[in-house]
């Protein structure tokens, strides 16, 4: 499996000098699904913020091997304004402009081809509506859509199900492994470790305190040695074929409770 | 020569005057109000005191309407408010300190007051990396500080009083030809490449993060955006006054937003109603004597009005 990229000391942040996380040391190989899980405040969206570009990192290095990869990215969708009236068809023919020559604006095409995908996600009845008037798994959905529609590299997804219901969530992580199935690159950030892990083939664990970070194939950091030293808590992991069980134990001095974060973790 | 008729002149041989001791007669009457209304012309026999004035502010309303739609998605309606208000006190700096050098003094103004409109927008555009004081309330302190000054410095300038108004209030009804070539120059340069790159923009805006992650330069964008607007307002302010410039920024595509319409659809009846809002407020105030920028301004109201009864999508 070739490298995508390769993180080497990487310090993220806002100030050089003052890295959020101890430094980052990964490679992400062609075809890996890369879990970023930690708690609300770790530094999850600074860190894909900062892999996908829109920040520089504040140290170290981020190499691409084979040159830097297109990225589709699906943000928290507390950060897309409501009040800009677009359709579902418009807002993931965006995912098209990249793509285009500077003065060539979205036509016929773009939208054919946004529509062609939104079947594909089988959310084509969706088109011609206005995003902002559909419900949180449906714009999760429209929003992988513009991820997809330029066919990139590698697929970011932030905190995708935290507007979901549970029967949404078990949709979006459905068709997050059909894509992944189908040989494209992912990273998903979460701060659930059980749905995470189940379907990462490498994991970033971010803590709390962001004191600590382990990051490595999943069954390297899926261990109850580094899940203890992160969440704080003893952490019992039991691995089987396709799944993870994670039993709490005794809470440790200045560490906060994992809470949901460890359960029963399902691989594969 | 005769020194009684020096100058040689016969004497007039006029009939003697008959004054009507009676009421007028109807044709008499008719007579009269011709001659009023040759004294007070109406509309359309002034079509050479006002064609110059509303081609300049159709022009305005055109070109705002569009930009306008662009400033409220960014929810900038405050750097809007503040531009014009920095364009006015450019106009009263300008009078203030170079008003006795200048043979040229409205022209000067009117370049001082899209100076400072211009350099306003480029600091609203620096990063401000303060976490004591949130963007809206520093633009919202910039336009205070703009207000207060052009009112202390316009105390001071007696003479120079109308100028000022009219940067402030509005003077469609004196739009140079000057005015109106510049206005349209900066209208074509801005509004023709805008469809191409309408949704360039919007995704900058409407996305920023999704948007550089895939390569799009947003901050290229944003401040390509920041410029037109600032080119925009600055130069409407000059020509239209303040008041109309800011009115024309926001209330234009506010209603057409709030009309629920497809995004190309805000795009055409923005521009739409500021244009009705020129045409029509620049009638009303010639025929009712009221204040030009104002009245447009109140005609832009009628609109947003109808759009709350609109049911939200």
């Amino acid at each position: 499996m070739s490298a995508l990229l390769e993180l080497r000391e990487v310090g993220i942040g806002y100030r050089p000098g003052s890295p959020l996380v101890p430094p980052i040391n990964l490679t992400v190989g062609r075809g890996a699904f890369v879990g970023v899980v930690g708690p609300h405040g770790s530094g999850k969206t600074t860190l894909i913020r900062t892999l996908c570009g829109v920040l520089p990192p504040i140290a170290g290095a981020i190499r691409f091997p084979s040159g830097p990869p297109t990225i589709g990215y699906v943000p928290q969708q507390a950060a897309l304004d409501p009040v800009f009236p677009l359709t579902a068809r418009e807002v993931v023919a965006m995912g098209l402009l990249p793509g285009l020559p500077r003065w060539q604006g979205l036509g016929r095409a773009q939208l054919e081809a946004a529509e062609a995908v939104l079947e594909t996600l089988h959310i084509a009845d969706l088109a011609k509506r206005r995003f902002r008037q559909l419900s949180g798994g449906q714009r999760q959905r429209v929003l992988v859509a513009r991820a997809l529609v330029a066919d990139p590299d590698l697929l970011v997804l932030d905190e995708p199900a935290a507007a979901l219901d549970a029967v949404a969530e078990q949709q979006l992580y459905h068709q997050l492994r059909a894509i992944h199935g189908s040989g494209k690159s992912v990273l998903l950030v979460s701060h659930n470790l059980a749905h995470t892990a189940g379907i990462s083939t490498q994991l970033i664990l971010l803590s709390r305190e962001r004191s600590f970070v382990r990051a490595g194939d999943t069954g390297e950091v899926m261990t109850s040695a580094v899940l203890s030293e992160v969440f704080g808590v003893q952490v019992h992991v039991e691995k089987h074929d396709c799944h993870y069980d994670l039993h709490i134990g005794a809470h440790q001095h200045g560490h906060p409770h994992p809470g949901g974060a460890a359960a029963h973790a399902h691989h594969g | 020569m005769d020194d009684a008729n020096p100058l040689d002149l016969a004497p007039l041989d006029l009939d003697p005057i008959e004054i009507p001791t009676e009421p007028l007669e109807p044709a008499s009457q008719a007579v009269e109000a011709a001659l009023l209304t040759v004294s007070t012309p109406g509309f359309w026999e002034s079509a050479d005191l006002w064609a110059t004035p509303i081609l300049a502010s159709s022009i305005v309303a055109a070109l705002l309407g569009t930009v306008g739609v662009y400033i409220v998605l960014a929810r900038a309606a405050f750097v809007s408010a503040a531009v014009s208000q920095l364009a006015g006190l450019g106009v009263v700096v300008v009078l203030l300190f170079f008003g006795g050098l200048l043979d040229h003094v409205e022209p000067a103004a009117r370049l001082g007051g899209l100076a400072f409109g211009v350099l306003g927008t480029a600091l609203f555009a620096m990063p401000v990396s303060t976490t004591r004081t949130p963007n809206d309330a520093l633009l919202a302190m910039a336009v205070i500080a703009a207000s207060a000054l052009t009112l202390v410095g316009a105390a001071t300038l007696t003479s120079e009083y109308q100028h000022v108004q009219n940067a402030l209030y509005g003077d469609a009804v004196v739009a140079a030809r000057w005015e109106v070539w510049l206005m349209a120059g900066v209208a074509v340069a801005l509004l023709a490449p805008e469809r191409r790159l309408r949704y360039r923009l919007l995704f900058a805006l409407f996305d920023p993060d999704s948007a550089t992650a895939q390569r799009v330069r947003v901050t290229r964008w944003r401040l390509a955006l920041g410029v037109a607007i600032s080119l925009a307002i600055g130069l409407a302010t000059v020509v239209v006054g303040a008041l109309p410039a800011f009115a024309f920024s926001i209330l234009p595509a506010a209603t057409a937003l709030r009309f629920g319409l497809p995004l190309a659809g805000v795009f055409v009846l923005a521009p739409v109603l500021g244009l009705v809002a020129a045409g029509l407020g620049y009638y009303l105030a010639f025929v009712w004597a009221l204040p030009v920028g104002p009245t447009m301004v109140a005609v832009l109201l009628v609109p947003l009005a109808a759009s709350a009864f609109r049911r939200g999508d």
